[in-house]
C-alpha cells in the first residue's frame, strides 16, 4: 500500500500547473485594462470638476434668488408700500439685520414700481454704471427672476408683488462671485477666467491669483478641460504627475493580490485532497463500529458525507439489521402478559409463582399481596369452584381495591396440570356506580314535584318510571301506570295545539316548558306545567324525563288578567270613536249655526238687532275657536293628528299672518315689530296649517295679554341636517308669567292663574296644542318671562329643503290672492249632494248667483246626473249620507255610473270631520278636493271658482 | 314732495343749459372728466368694481340729463392697486388732464393719505366714497379738497364700541392693520372706549399679506376678551378670522370695520367656516335697509345696468351708493356754480341745497368746516347670511 502515492498527492500534481498558467494571463489582463481606465478616469474627472463649479453657481444663484424672494414676500416688506408714514420705524432695523449671503460685501435694495429707492443697504458707490439699470425691465415690467455674472459682479433681482401685481423689486449685488462659491475639495484647480483673460475666481490663488491675467500657453503641458458659460470661461487644470498619482498604488496591490490567488489556490487544492481522504477513513471507521456492537442501530454518518459513501453505508446497516430481528419474538411475549389489564399470576403445583405480570406486581406492592395469600385464595377457589370479590387496602395512602378472582388450571404441552393461573379482575368502579344508582333512586321518590320517564325509542313511548308524588297527584299507582303510553293523563279538554307543539320538540329532540290542562284518574281536570327534557345516548334520544307541577292557580289568575287588557283595549277604541263621531256631531250643528248667522248678517237689520247678531257671532266664532282647541287636543291624545309634508310658500305665508295681527295690534295700539331672515328661501316643505296654528296662538296670546308696548316676532331659517330649521320668536310687553307658573305653562288647562282665566277667557289649551304641535313638526318651544314685563316664546320646527326645480305653489285657500280672484267667477252648475236641511239652505245661499241643484243623497245624486239635460261643473258632495254616503257616490260616478259625461267631473267634498284619514278616503274615492265644515262663504267660492274653471279650461 | 321739487329744479337748470351755452362766445364741447383712483386688480377689487359703478350709474344719469353745462361727461379708470406710490404717480398723471372735475378715491385709506399733498398741489377736487381715516379729511391743507360721503374713523369707532358694548361685551381685542388707517382706527377705538367704560385689553397688529396670526391669535385667547374688533382688509381680515377660528373651539366675537367687506372675504374664508362665526360688520348702506325712492331708483338702474341681482346680494354696495351719492351731488354743484373751476366747485359743494341721496336725505351734506357727509347715527351693523350676504341687524 505505501508504495502507493496518497489521493491528496496525486491531485496536487495534476492540478497546480493549469491553475498557475490560468492565474498569469488573467494578471496581464487585468493591468492593461487599469491603465486604459485610469485615462479615461483623468478626463472625466477634470470634466466633472468643471461641471460641479457651474453647479454650485447655478446652486447659489438659486439659493439666493429663494431667500430674496422670501424677503420679498415678507409681510413686513409688502407692508412697508402701503405704510409710507411709519415704514421707516421697521424697515430700517429689519434690513440692518438681514444676511443674506457667505458675501460680505453684498449691497442690498428694495424699490417701489416705478424703480424709486425705497430703502438700501451698502448700495451707493458699489454698482458699476453697466449694472444699475440693467435689471429693471425683466423684473419689474415683466415680473420675473433676473441675475447676471459679470466682470464686475453678480447682480440678483426678484419682483416683489401686492395680490397679484408687482408693486416693486429687491435686489441684491455682490461685487466678488468666489464669495458665492462654496469651494470643493478636489486635486485640480478650478478658474473662472473673463473674455478678458483675466482671473475672477481661483480655487488655487497661490498659484493663480484672482485679477491676475491667465494665458493658456503656459500650462500647455497640464492636462486640462474648458467650458464657456455665460461668457466667462470655466477651467479645471492638473499637472500631469498629479493626475495619475491616483493609479500608481494600484501596481503594489496588483502584485499583492496574483501572490495571494496563488497561496489560496494551493491550499484550496491541498484541503480538497484532505477532505477526500478524511472522509473515506470516517465511513470505513463507522462501519468497522457498529459490525462491533451488532446492535441494530444505524451507523453513525457525517452531515456531509458525499451520495456514493452513503449508498454503501446503507447497503452495511440493511444487512445489519436483519441479524438482529430474530431475537425479538421473545421479548414481545413478555410485553403482551405486561399489558393485560387484568391481574395474572401463574402458580406451579408447589404453590411457588411462576410467571406474573406487571399490573399484578404493582397490586403486590401497593395491596401486600404475597405468596401465601394467593396460596389462600387459589386453594378456595379450587374448593368452591366460583368466584372470589376480595378488598385491599393500600398501606401508604386511604384507597381501596375490590378484585374479583377466577381460577384457571396452567396445563403442560402433554395435558397434565402443572399448576393454576390466577386471575384478578378490577371492580371497585362497578361498586360505586351501584351505590350511586340506589342514592339517586330514594331522591326522586321522595321528590315533591311529579317525575316520569318515557321511553322514546318506542313509537308508543312507553312510561318506564314514576316517582311516588306522581301516584299522589295524579291517582295512578306505579303499577297501573308503568308501561302506559305517554299520553295517559291527556283528555278531551286539553289544548290541542300545545300538544302539538309538544310532540314536535320531542320529535326534534328539544327540552320544552308548557302548562297544560291535565285529568287525574278521577276525571278530575287540573293545569300542570310540564318541563321536559331529553335524555340522549351518544346522540341519540332515547328518553324523555318529565317534571310536572299543579298550576291551576296561576293559571287562572293569568286568564283573568288578559281579559281584563281586552276590555281596556276595547274602551280605548270606543273613545277613539267617540271621538270620531263627536267631531262630526259637533261640527254639524256649528256649521249650521255659523252659516244661518252669516246668512242672517247679509239682510237688512236694525241696530239693535246687528248688534245682537254681532254678539251671536263673536261668540259663534269663539265657540269654534274651542271646539277646535278640543278636537285638535283630543287628536293629538289620540295619536290622530297627521303632519303634512308638503310644498308651500314660507315667506307669503308669514306675511299673511303678520297682516293679520298688524290689523289686530293698531285696534288696541300696540306697536307689532317683524324680523325675517330667510334669506333667498321661501319654498320649504312642511305643514303651513300647523305652523299658521303655531304662530297664531302665540301672536294671539301676545296680541291678548298685552295692553301697551309692543309685540316683536323674529323669524329666522337656519341649516341643520340637511333640512331647515325655523326659529321663531314671538316677544310682548304683555301681563308676563309669574316665575312658579313658568314651568307649567305648557301643561293641559294651564293658563297663568283662575282670574287669567275670567280676564281674558280662554280654554287653556292653547299653549299645550301649540307645544305638541311644535313637537310633532320636529321642534320644541320654550318660554322666559317675567311678571309685568312681558314674555317671550321661542320656537323651532323642522321644514324640508324644497328641490330647486319646484314651481311656486299658491297657497290654495290660505292666500289672499286666492280669494281675491274669486270676484270674477262665471255662474256655474253645481249639484249639491247633502241630506242635512240647514246645510243645504245656507251652501246654497253662499252659491248665490251660482245655478245649484239639490241631491239628499248619493243614490238621488246619480239619478239626477243621469236624467238632467243640463251637464253638472262641479259636484258638492256630503260625506257622510243615509242609503248611500258621498265616498260610494262617488266611486260610482267614476266608474260610469252616471254616464260618460261626468267620468271627470270635479267632484270636492263636505267633511265634517277633519279626522286623520278622511282626505286619504276622499282621495281614495276619486274626489278632487275637499272643504271642511264649518266653512265660510269665501271658501265655498274659492273652491268653486278654481273647480268650475278647470274643467272649462 | 322734495323729490318732485328738486326735479323740476333740474329740468329748469337743464333746461336753461342750451341758452346759457347759446350766451358763451365759444361754446367747448369737449366732454368733461371724471378719474377714479381705486384698486382694480391687487386686494380689493370688488370695493373698486362698486366705486366704478356708482360713478357710472351717476355719469349716465347726468348724461341723459344732458351734461354739465352742456358738455358730455366721460369717466377715467386709474389703478392704483391698493399701492400709495401708484396712487401718486396716478394723481400727477391725472394732473395733467385738462377738463378734469373731480377724482372719485378708492378704499385704501393709505392711498389716500399719501395722494393728500399732490391733490392739493395740483389743485385736483378729490372725493371720497371709501377710505375712511379720519386725517384724510381733517388734513392739515386750507382749502381743503376733500369731500367724503363714507364712514369716519373716529364716528365708527364709536359705533363698533357702542356695538360690543350692546352685546354684553366687556373686555375686548382689537386687530388693527399696520398702516395708517389701523392707526388712525387705533385713536377713536381707544378714545370711544374710554367714553363708554369698554375696556381694550390687548392691541395686535397685522401687516398686508400676513399669512399667520397664530401667535396674535392665542395671546388674544388667553387675554380672556368677550370680542374682537377688527380693522383690515379682507385679506388679512381672513388671516386673522381663520387663525382665531384655529385657537379655540368656541371662537370669539368679531366686531369688523369695513374693510373685509371691500374683497372677497367671504371666498377666503369659506361658507362652512363663515356659518359658525359670529361676525357684524359696520355698513352705511344696504338696499334692503335704505328704502328711499332715490334707493330704489339706484337698484333698477343697476339691475338694467349691470343685470339681475337680488337687494341683498349687491357686492360691496356701500362703494356703489356712495360713490353714486357724491357724483349725484358733484353734478348738482357743478351746475349751481356754472362752472368747472375748482374754487367755484368746492365752494357750490359747501353750500349745497338739502338733498335725496340713496343713502340719506343730506341736510345739507357739506359745510365749509365740514366735508363729511355721514356721521354715527348714519352707520349701522350686518352680519352675513346663509349665502354670505351682507345683512342689515334690525333694529
Amino acid at each position: 500500500m505505501s508504495a502507493r502515492p496518497s489521493l491528496a498527492s496525486t491531485l496536487q500534481r495534476t492540478l497546480l500547473p493549469k491553475l498557475l498558467a490560468a492565474l498569469f494571463i488573467i494578471s496581464l489582463l487585468i493591468c492593461f485594462a487599469v491603465v486604459y481606465f485610469a485615462q479615461q478616469q483623468v478626463s472625466s474627472n477634470q470634466q466633472h470638476h468643471v461641471e460641479n463649479l457651474r453647479a454650485d453657481i447655478d446652486f447659489s444663484i438659486r439659493d439666493t434668488l429663494l431667500l430674496l424672494e422670501s424677503i420679498a414676500g415678507n409681510d413686513l416688506v409688502v407692508n412697508s408700500f402701503i405704510d409710507i408714514e411709519q415704514r421707516d420705524n421697521y424697515l430700517l432695523l429689519f434690513f440692518r439685520t438681514l444676511r443674506l449671503s457667505r458675501a460680505t460685501d453684498a449691497s442690498l435694495a428694495l424699490f417701489d414700481f416705478a424703480g424709486e429707492e425705497v430703502i438700501s443697504k451698502n448700495w451707493h458707490g458699489q454698482l458699476p454704471d453697466g449694472l444699475a439699470a440693467l435689471w429693471q425691465p425683466a423684473t419689474l415690467e415683466e415680473g420675473k427672476r433676473f441675475w447676471r455674472i459679470h466682470e464686475n459682479g453678480i447682480i440678483v433681482a426678484v419682483p416683489v408683488y401686492i395680490g397679484s401685481s408687482v408693486e416693486g423689486a429687491l435686489v441684491l449685488y455682490v461685487r466678488d462671485i468666489g464669495q458665492l462659491i462654496n469651494p470643493r475639495e478636489n486635486s485640480a484647480t478650478q478658474l473662472i477666467v473673463s473674455g478678458t483673460n483675466e482671473i475672477l475666481y481661483s480655487t488655487a490663488p497661490q498659484t493663480f491669483a484672482p485679477h491676475t491675467s491667465f494665458t493658456l500657453a503656459e500650462y500647455s503641458h497640464w492636462t486640462r478641460y474648458a467650458r464657456q458659460w455665460q461668457g466667462l470661461t470655466l477651467y479645471s487644470l492638473s499637472p500631469f504627475t498629479q493626475a495619475y498619482e491616483a493609479v500608481l498604488w494600484l501596481i503594489p496591490v496588483l502584485l499583492i493580490s496574483i501572490i495571494a490567488t496563488i497561496l489560496v489556490s494551493l491550499h484550496a487544492v491541498n484541503r480538497a485532497a484532505g477532505l477526500t481522504a478524511t472522509t473515506l477513513q470516517t465511513l470505513y471507521e463507522s462501519i468497522l463500529a457498529s459490525m462491533q456492537q451488532k446492535s441494530a442501530a444505524r451507523s453513525l454518518a457525517p452531515s456531509d458525507e458525499p451520495a456514493e459513501l452513503a449508498d454503501i453505508r446503507e447497503a452495511f446497516d440493511n444487512l445489519t439489521v436483519n441479524l438482529l430481528t430474530i431475537t425479538l419474538s421473545n421479548r414481545q411475549f413478555a410485553n403482551v402478559i405486561d399489558s393485560l389489564e387484568e391481574l395474572l399470576v401463574v402458580l406451579n403445583n408447589e404453590g411457588h409463582v411462576v410467571i406474573s405480570n406487571h399490573r399484578y406486581e404493582r397490586a403486590a406492592a401497593h395491596y401486600g399481596l404475597d405468596a401465601q395469600e394467593l396460596q389462600r385464595i387459589a386453594s378456595f377457589l379450587n374448593d368452591t369452584g366460583t368466584t372470589l370479590d376480595a378488598t385491599y387496602t393500600d398501606a401508604a395512602a386511604p384507597r381501596q381495591i375490590t378484585v374479583k378472582w377466577t381460577l384457571l388450571p396452567f396445563i403442560s404441552d402433554n395435558k397434565e396440570v402443572i399448576g393454576s393461573v390466577l386471575v384478578g379482575n378490577d371492580v371497585s368502579q362497578q361498586r360505586d356506580l351501584e351505590s350511586r344508582n340506589r342514592l339517586m333512586t330514594h331522591a326522586m321518590e321522595s321528590a315533591t314535584v311529579a317525575i316520569a320517564i318515557a321511553d322514546t325509542t318506542r313509537s308508543t313511548m312507553p312510561i318506564v318510571y314514576i316517582n311516588n308524588y306522581f301516584s299522589q297527584l295524579s291517582g295512578f299507582s306505579s303499577k297501573e301506570a308503568l308501561g302506559q303510553p305517554a299520553n295517559l293523563l291527556i283528555g278531551e279538554n286539553t289544548d290541542s295545539a300545545t300538544l302539538r307543539t309538544i310532540y314536535d320538540k320531542v320529535k326534534a329532540g328539544e327540552s320544552l316548558d308548557e302548562t297544560l290542562l291535565l285529568y287525574k284518574k278521577t276525571g278530575h281536570v287540573f293545569y300542570a306545567r310540564l318541563v321536559m327534557t331529553p335524555v340522549r345516548s351518544d346522540t341519540k334520544v332515547t328518553h324523555y324525563v318529565v317534571f310536572f307541577q299543579d298550576v291551576t292557580e296561576q293559571e287562572k289568575t293569568r286568564e283573568y288578567l288578559e281579559d281584563a287588557r281586552h276590555r281596556a283595549e276595547e274602551s280605548a277604541r270606543l273613545k277613539s270613536s267617540f271621538l270620531a263621531s263627536m267631531s262630526h256631531e259637533v261640527r254639524t250643528p256649528l256649521h249650521g249655526i255659523s252659516g244661518t248667522l252669516q246668512l242672517l248678517d247679509e239682510t237688512a237689520l236694525d241696530d239693535k238687532q246687528r248688534r245682537y247678531l254681532n254678539l251671536s257671532l263673536q261668540s259663534m266664532h269663539n265657540l269654534q275657536h274651542i271646539v277646535d282647541d278640543i278636537l285638535d287636543f283630543s287628536k293629538i291624545e289620540a295619536g290622530q293628528l297627521n303632519i303634512e309634508r308638503a310644498p308651500f310658500n314660507l315667506r307669503l305665508l308669514l306675511e299673511t299672518i303678520f297682516e293679520q295681527y298688524q290689523t289686530n295690534c293698531d285696534q288696541k295700539g300696540i306697536e307689532l315689530t317683524i324680523s325675517l331672515n330667510l334669506g333667498e328661501t321661501s319654498i320649504v316643505i312642511g305643514d303651513a296649517v300647523r305652523l299658521r296654528q303655531i304662530l297664531g296662538n302665540l301672536l294671539s296670546n301676545a296680541v291678548k295679554f298685552t295692553q301697551s308696548g309692543y309685540v316683536e316676532v323674529s323669524i329666522a331659517l337656519r341649516h341643520h341636517n340637511q333640512k331647515w330649521r325655523l326659529e321663531g320668536c314671538v316677544k310682548d310687553t304683555g301681563i308676563g308669567i309669574a316665575p312658579e307658573k313658568v314651568s307649567r305653562i305648557f301643561e293641559v288647562f294651564t293658563q297663568e292663574d283662575d282670574t287669567t282665566t275670567r280676564r281674558f277667557g280662554g280654554t287653556g289649551l292653547g299653549l299645550a296644542i301649540t307645544r305638541q304641535l311644535c313637537q310633532l313638526c320636529g321642534g320644541d318651544i320654550q318660554v322666559t318671562s317675567r311678571k309685568g314685563e312681558g314674555s317671550s316664546f321661542s320656537f323651532t320646527i323642522q321644514l324640508g329643503k324644497a328641490p330647486k326645480d319646484l314651481p311656486h305653489p299658491t297657497l290654495a285657500a290660505h292666500s289672499p290672492t286666492a280669494i281675491s280672484k274669486v270676484k270674477n267667477y262665471t255662474a256655474a252648475r253645481i249639484l249639491l249632494v247633502e241630506d242635512n236641511e240647514i246645510n243645504q239652505l245656507i251652501a246654497r245661499e253662499n252659491l248665490n248667483g251660482h245655478k245649484v241643484l239639490t241631491a239628499i243623497n248619493g243614490k238621488e245624486a246619480i239619478s239626477a246626473l243621469m236624467q238632467m239635460k243640463i251637464t253638472f261643473d262641479v259636484i258638492l258632495m256630503d260625506c257622510h249620507m243615509p242609503e248611500m254616503d258621498g265616498f260610494e257616490a262617488t266611486r260610482r260616478i267614476r266608474q260610469g255610473e252616471a254616464g260618460e259625461r261626468y267620468l271627470n267631473v270635479p267632484i270636492v267634498a263636505l267633511t265634517a270631520n277633519a279626522m286623520k284619514g278622511d282626505r286619504e278616503a276622499c282621495e281614495a274615492a276619486g274626489m278632487n278636493d275637499y272643504i271642511s265644515k264649518p266653512f265660510t262663504a269665501t271658501d265655498l267660492q274659492t273652491v268653486i271658482s278654481r273647480w268650475a274653471n278647470a274643467n272649462k279650461t | 314732495m322734495r323729490v318732485q321739487t328738486i326735479f323740476i329744479l333740474w329740468l329748469i337748470i337743464v333746461g336753461m343749459a342750451p341758452f346759457s351755452g347759446q350766451v358763451h362766445a365759444k361754446p367747448d364741447d369737449t366732454p368733461l372728466l371724471i378719474a377714479i383712483d381705486a384698486d382694480f386688480s391687487t386686494v380689493a377689487v370688488e370695493g373698486g368694481n362698486a366705486i366704478a359703478r356708482g360713478v357710472e350709474l351717476a355719469v349716465a344719469d347726468i348724461n341723459k340729463a344732458g351734461g354739465l353745462m352742456g358738455r358730455q361727461v366721460q369717466i377715467v379708470h386709474k389703478d392704483h392697486r391698493g399701492n400709495p406710490a401708484r396712487g401718486v404717480a396716478n394723481i400727477k398723471k391725472l394732473a395733467e388732464l385738462d377738463n378734469l372735475i373731480a377724482v372719485v378715491g378708492g378704499i385704501h385709506t393709505p392711498v389716500a393719505i399719501a395722494e393728500l399733498p399732490y391733490i392739493h398741489r395740483h389743485n385736483i377736487l378729490y372725493l371720497g366714497p371709501w377710505a375712511a381715516g379720519t386725517p384724510l379729511v381733517e388734513n392739515d391743507f386750507s382749502p381743503n379738497n376733500v369731500f367724503r360721503v363714507s364712514i369716519r374713523d373716529s364716528e365708527a369707532g364709536s359705533v363698533l364700541i357702542k356695538h360690543a358694548k350692546a352685546q354684553g361685551y366687556k373686555t375686548v381685542a382689537l386687530v388693527l392693520e399696520r398702516t395708517g388707517w389701523g392707526r388712525s382706527n387705533l385713536t377713536s377705538l381707544k378714545a370711544a372706549a374710554a367714553q363708554q367704560g369698554v375696556n381694550i385689553q390687548k392691541v395686535t397688529w397685522i401687516n398686508w399679506h400676513q399669512t399667520n396670526f397664530s401667535a396674535d391669535a392665542q395671546s388674544i385667547q388667553q387675554a380672556k376678551v368677550d370680542a374682537v374688533i377688527l380693522v383690515t382688509n379682507a385679506p388679512e381680515g381672513a388671516v386673522a378670522i381663520n387663525a382665531l377660528y384655529q385657537t379655540s373651539e368656541k371662537p370669539l366675537p368679531v366686531i369688523a370695520h369695513w374693510g373685509i367687506g371691500s374683497g372677497n372675504f367671504v371666498k377666503l374664508i369659506g361658507m362652512d367656516m363663515l356659518a359658525k362665526l359670529d361676525i357684524s360688520v359696520i355698513q352705511t348702506f344696504s338696499f334692503l335697509y335704505q328704502n328711499n325712492p332715490v334707493a330704489a331708483k339706484l337698484f333698477k338702474d343697476y339691475q338694467q345696468a349691470y343685470g339681475e341681482t337680488s337687494k341683498d346680494s349687491v357686492s360691496a354696495v356701500v362703494g356703489t351708493a356712495h360713490a353714486y351719492d357724491l357724483v349725484s351731488m358733484l353734478a348738482i354743484a357743478v351746475r349751481q356754480a356754472e362752472s368747472i373751476e375748482l374754487n367755484k366747485v368746492r365752494h357750490a359743494l359747501e353750500n349745497l341745497p338739502p338733498i335725496n341721496g340713496a343713502v340719506k336725505r343730506y341736510m345739507p351734506a357739506f359745510t365749509q368746516s365740514r366735508h363729511d357727509a355721514l356721521w354715527a347715527d348714519d352707520y349701522f351693523m350686518a352680519q352675513f347670511d346663509n349665502n354670505g350676504n351682507l345683512i342689515p341687524i334690525t333694529r
